[in-house]
C-alpha cells in the first residue's frame, strides 16, 4: 500500500488491518441487529396477540411528522454515504462538509422525535415513570403495552442516535485541516462510522413500520 | 457525474419513493394485506440502504457471508419464537 | 528487538505497565486473577448451601437468605466464571500463539473489554452486598419484575454490562482468526482449540445481545415502569423465558465448547496420537454451535409452553446430542492404542471425558419430554447441569491450566501433588453430584433449604463430597503459587508437543514469535 499508510505493529499489511476493521464492524452490527430481534421479537408475539387493540393505539401516533421525520433520517443517510465517498476521493475537507450536513439532520430527527414524544406526554400517552395513562379508546390495557413497546422502541433507537451523533461530531473535529492527519486512517474512522449510522437508519425504517404503518 | 455518486442519489430517490408507497399502503388500510405489504417495502427499504449506503453490494464474500448469517439468525429467532404462540 | 532474556513477563514492573497494557498475554493475566476472585466468591455462597444442607430442618439460614445464597453462586458462577473462564484467559493467550500471529486484532478492544468486565462484576457484587438478588440465576419473570423486594435492578445491570465484554472477545476471536493466521495455516489445519473457540466467539455475537434485551426489559420495567412482561396489561412472562433461553442454551455451549478445545490438545499430546477423525470433530463442533441454537424450549417444557413447541423442542434436543456423542466416541478412539502419559493435565482430561459423557447422557433423558415432567426442577436437573459445566468445563479449565502453564509462565509446578489434586476432583467430584441425581429421581426438588428426613443420608454424602472437591481446587492455588516463585525452569516444550504456541520460548516475548513462523503440516502431528 503507499507510504505513510499508519499500520498497528501487530499487523503485516494495511490491508489485512483494513480488512479486519471492516469485518469487525460488520460483526459489531450484527450483535446491535440481534439486540433489537429480540425486542422486534416480542412485538411481533404481541402485534399478533392484540392486533385489533395495537392498531387502534398506533393511530394515536403521529404519522405526518414520523413521516416527515423518516424522509429527514433517510436524507441523512445519503449524506453520510457522500461523505464517505469524498474521504476515498481523497478530499477529507468535502467529507466533513457531509458529515457537518449529517449532523444537522440528525439533530433535526432527534428534535421533531422529542417534540413527538412531548407531545405524547401532555396527551397522558406515557406510561412511564408512575404517569397517569389517560388513553381514550377500548383496550386501555393492551394498549399501555404498545406505548411500552413504542417507548423502548424509539427510546433506544434515539439513544443510538446521539451515539451515532457523538462519534460524528468526533470525526469532524478530527479531520479539520492539521499536521499529522493520517488520510488512510481517516478514511477507515469515516467509513466505519458511515457504516454504523445507515445501519441506525435501517432500524428506523423498522421501528417506524411496526409502531405507525401497522395501524389496520 | 461520477457513478458512485449517482448510484448513491438514485438510492436515496428510490428509498423516498418506497418510503411513500408504504405510507400510502398503511393509510389504505387493507386489513392483513397492509401488514404483508409494509413488511415487504420496510425488508426492501433496509435492503437499499444496506446494500448501498453500507456498501455491502460492494464488499468482500465473506463480509455477504457474515449479513447474510447475521439476517439468518433473525430469521431463527422469529421463526422458532412463535412456534409456541401458535399451537398454544 | 528486544534483548535476550525479556519477555513479555519482566517487561515492565510497574502497575500502569498492567492496567493499560494491549498485549493479549498480559490482559490473559488479568482475566486470570478477576474470575479467580469470582470462582472463590460462587465458591463461598456453594460452601454456604451445601453446609445449610447438612440438616433435614432448615437451620443456618432463613429461607429468604438462603434463596439469595443459590441466586449469587449461579449468578456469578455462570456469567462472571464459567463463561470468561477459558475463553478469555487461555483462549486469550493461547490464540494468537496457535495463530502464529503477534496478537489479537483489536487489542484495544482486548483490553476494554476486561473493564467492561470488570465494571458489570462491580454492579453485580455491589447488588449482592446491597442485600442480595433471590430471582435466581434465571431471573424468571414475573417475579423478578413485579414481586422480588431484592437488588434484581443492579444484578441484571451488571450481567447486562458483562455481555458486552463477552460481544468484544467473540468479535476480537472471530476477526483473528479469519484475519491474522500465519501462512500455512490453513482452516484445516487449525487446532481444535482454535476450531472451538471460533464456535464460541460465534454464540457470543449472535446469542448475548438477545440476553441483553431480555434483561434490559427487566430493568426497564422495574426502573420506568413499563409492562412488557405483565400479565396484567396482556403481556406474557414466558416470553421472557423463551428469549432468556435463546441466549442460555447456547451459552451453555459458550460454556462448554472451549473446553472440548482443551481437551482435544491434552488428549492428543498425552496419547501421542493425532486426533481420530478430525473433519468430523471439526463438523461437529461447528453443529454444536448451530443446532445449540433451536433446543431452548428443552428448558420449557412444564413453564406453560404449548404442548407442541414441546414436541418439536423435545426432538431437536435428542438431535443436538449426536454432535456431542461424535466427540465423545472420536476422543475415545484417539486413546486407543495410543502411549498414554498419566500427567496432571491428562489425568484432568480423562476426568472430563467421564464426567461429561455422565453429563450428556443425563440431558438425553430430561430432553425426553414425558421424563422430564417428573425431573424438572429437582435435584436431577442440579447434577445433570454441574457434570457438564463443574465436571466438564471446571475439569478442562483446570486442565488447560497445568497443560500450558509452564508456556504461560516458563516454570514447573510439582508433578505428585497436581496428581493428587487431579484425583481429589474426581473423586470429590463425583461424591458430591452423584448423590444429586438420586436425589432428584426421589424427588427433591432444587432451591429449598429444609428437606425431608429420608434424603439426609444422600445430602450428607453431597456435602462431604463438596469438601474434598474443595481440596482440588485449593491445592492448586498453592503449587502454583510455589512454582511462580520456586518452580524449576520448563523449558520451551516440555510436554513435546505439536503446535505453534510451543514453538516459541516460555514465557513468550512480548510479540509472541521471533520471527512469523510457516506450518506446512496438519494439527496433532504425533507420530
Ligand atoms: C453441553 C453442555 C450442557 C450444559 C452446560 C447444560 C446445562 C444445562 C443447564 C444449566 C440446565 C438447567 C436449566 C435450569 O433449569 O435452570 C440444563 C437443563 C437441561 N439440559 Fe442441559 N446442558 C448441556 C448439555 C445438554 C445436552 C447434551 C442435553 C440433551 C441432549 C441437555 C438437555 C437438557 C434438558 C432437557 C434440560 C432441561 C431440564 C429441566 O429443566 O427440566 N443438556 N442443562
Ligand atoms: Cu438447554
Amino acid at each position: 500500500m503507499s507510504d505513510g499508510a499508519t499500520i498497528a505493529s501487530h499487523f503485516e499489511d494495511a490491508e489485512q488491518q483494513r480488512e479486519a476493521g471492516l469485518m469487525g464492524m460488520w460483526l459489531f452490527l450484527a450483535t446491535e441487529l440481534l439486540l433489537f430481534a429480540g425486542l422486534f421479537g416480542g412485538f411481533a408475539i404481541y402485534r399478533g396477540l392484540h392486533g385489533d387493540a395495537f392498531a387502534a393505539a398506533a393511530r394515536h401516533l403521529d404519522l405526518p411528522l414520523a413521516t416527515a421525520n423518516t424522509v429527514i433520517l433517510l436524507t441523512s443517510g445519503l449524506s453520510m454515504a457522500l461523505a464517505e465517498r469524498m474521504a476515498h476521493a481523497g478530499a477529507p475537507q468535502l467529507a466533513r462538509r457531509w458529515i457537518a450536513v449529517t449532523v444537522a439532520l440528525g439533530a433535526s430527527f432527534l428534535a421533531i422525535k422529542g417534540y413527538e414524544w412531548h407531545h405524547e406526554y401532555s396527551e397522558g400517552l406515557m406510561p412511564l415513570l408512575g404517569l397517569a395513562f389517560e388513553y381514550d379508546g377500548p383496550d386501555a390495557a393492551q394498549a399501555h403495552l404498545f406505548f411500552d413497546f413504542y417507548f423502548a422502541m424509539t427510546g433506544l433507537h434515539a439513544l443510538h442516535m446521539l451515539i451515532g451523533l457523538a462519534a460524528l461530531v468526533l470525526l469532524w473535529m478530527l479531520g479539520r485541516p492539521r499536521a499529522g492527519l493520517q488520510p488512510d486512517r481517516y478514511i477507515r474512522q469515516v467509513q466505519i462510522t458511515g457504516m454504523y449510522w445507515a445501519f441506525v437508519d435501517v432500524v428506523w425504517v423498522f421501528v417506524f413500520t411496526s409502531l405507525y404503518l401497522l395501524r389496520s | 457525474m461520477n457513478p458512485a455518486t449517482r448510484t448513491l442519489l438514485l438510492t436515496w430517490a428510490a428509498l423516498l419513493a418506497v418510503l411513500a408507497m408504504s405510507v400510502a399502503v398503511a393509510l389504505l388500510a387493507l386489513g392483513p394485506w397492509s401488514i404483508a405489504l409494509n413488511l415487504g417495502l420496510a425488508l426492501l427499504m433496509g435492503g437499499l440502504l444496506v446494500a448501498n449506503f453500507m456498501d455491502l453490494l460492494s464488499a468482500k464474500p465473506l463480509i455477504r457471508v457474515f449479513a447474510l448469517g447475521a439476517l439468518l439468525w433473525v430469521f431463527l429467532l422469529f421463526v422458532m419464537l412463535p412456534v409456541d404462540y401458535l399451537t398454544r | 528487538m528486544s534483548e535476550p532474556g525479556t519477555h513479555y513477563l519482566n517487561e515492565g514492573w510497574t502497575l500502569r505497565s498492567w492496567l493499560l497494557t494491549t498485549d493479549h498475554k498480559r490482559i490473559a493475566w488479568m482475566y486470570f486473577a478477576t474470575i479467580t476472585v469470582f470462582f472463590f466468591i460462587g465458591g463461598l455462597a456453594a460452601l454456604l448451601i451445601r453446609l445449610e444442607l447438612l440438616t433435614p430442618a432448615g437451620e443456618m439460614v432463613e429461607s429468604d437468605t438462603y434463596n439469595k445464597l443459590f441466586s449469587a453462586h449461579g449468578i456469578v458462577m455462570v456469567w462472571f466464571f464459567l463463561v470468561p473462564s477459558i475463553p478469555a484467559t487461555m483462549g486469550n493467550f493461547l490464540l494468537p500463539l496457535m495463530l502464529g500471529a503477534r496478537d489479537l486484532a483489536f487489542p484495544k478492544l482486548n483490553l476494554l473489554s476486561w473493564y467492561i468486565f470488570t465494571l458489570g462484576g462491580l454492579f453485580t457484587m455491589t447488588a449482592v452486598i446491597a442485600g442480595g438478588v433471590d430471582t435466581g440465576w434465571t431471573f424468571y419473570t414475573p417475579y423478578s419484575t413485579l414481586f422480588s423486594n431484592s437488588a434484581v435492578v443492579l444484578a441484571a445491570s451488571g450481567v447486562f454490562v458483562v455481555g458486552f465484554s463477552s460481544i468484544l472477545t467473540g468479535l476480537n476471536f472471530i476477526v483473528t482468526t479469519h484475519k491474522m493466521r500465519a501462512p500455512g495455516l490453513t482452516w484445516m489445519r487449525l487446532p481444535l482449540f482454535c476450531w472451538a473457540n471460533y464456535a464460541t466467539s460465534l454464540i457470543m455475537i449472535l446469542a448475548t445481545p438477545v440476553l441483553s434485551m431480555a434483561l434490559l426489559l427487566i430493568v426497564l420495567e422495574r426502573v420506568l415502569g413499563i409492562g412488557i412482561f405483565d400479565p396484567e396489561l396482556g403481556g406474557d412472562p414466558l416470553l421472557f423465558q423463551h428469549l432468556f433461553w435463546f441466549y442460555s442454551h447456547p451459552a451453555v455451549y459458550i460454556m462448554i465448547l472451549p473446553g472440548m478445545g482443551v481437551v482435544s490438545e491434552i488428549i492428543t499430546c498425552f496419547a501421542r496420537r493425532p486426533i481420530f477423525g478430525y473433519t468430523g470433530m471439526v463438523i461437529s463442533i461447528m453443529a454444536i454451535a448451530l443446532f445449540g441454537f433451536i433446543v431452548w424450549g428443552h428448558h420449557m417444557f412444564v413453564a406453560g409452553q404449548s404442548l407442541y413447541a414441546g414436541i418439536l423442542f423435545s426432538f431437536f434436543t435428542f438431535l443436538v446430542a449426536v454432535p456431542s456423542a461424535i466427540k465423545t466416541l472420536n476422543w475415545t478412539a484417539t486413546l486407543y492404542g495410543g502411549r498414554i502419559r498419566f500427567t496432571a493435565p491428562m489425568i484432568y482430561g480423562l476426568s472430563f471425558l467421564g464426567l461429561f459423557t455422565i453429563g450428556g447422557l443425563t440431558g438425553v433423558i430430561l430432553a425426553s419430554l414425558a421424563v422430564d415432567i417428573h425431573l424438572h426442577d429437582t435435584y436431577f436437573v442440579t447434577a445433570h447441569f454441574h457434570y457438564i459445566m463443574v465436571g466438564g468445563m471446571v475439569t478442562a479449565y483446570l486442565g488447560g491450566l497445568h497443560f500450558w502453564w509452564p508456556k504461560i509462565t516458563g516454570r514447573m509446578y510439582s508433578g505428585p501433588w497436581s496428581i493428587v489434586a487431579a484425583l481429589a476432583l474426581f473423586i470429590g467430584f463425583n461424591l458430591t453430584f452423584f448423590p444429586q441425581f438420586l436425589l432428584g429421581f426421589l424427588g427433591m426438588p432444587r432451591r429449598y433449604h429444609a428437606y425431608p428426613e429420608e434424603f439426609q443420608l444422600l445430602h450428607v454424602m453431597s456435602s462431604l463430597g463438596a469438601g474434598v472437591l474443595a481440596v482440588g481446587y485449593l491445592l492448586p492455588m498453592v503449587y502454583f503459587g510455589w512454582s511462580l516463585w520456586r518452580g524449576k525452569p520448563a523449558g520451551d516444550n516440555p510436554w513435546d508437543a505439536t503446535g505453534l504456541e510451543w514453538q516459541t520460548s516460555s514465557p513468550p516475548p512480548k510479540h509472541n514469535f521471533v520471527d512469523t513462523p510457516t506450518v506446512t503440516t496438519r494439527p496433532y502431528d504425533y507420530v
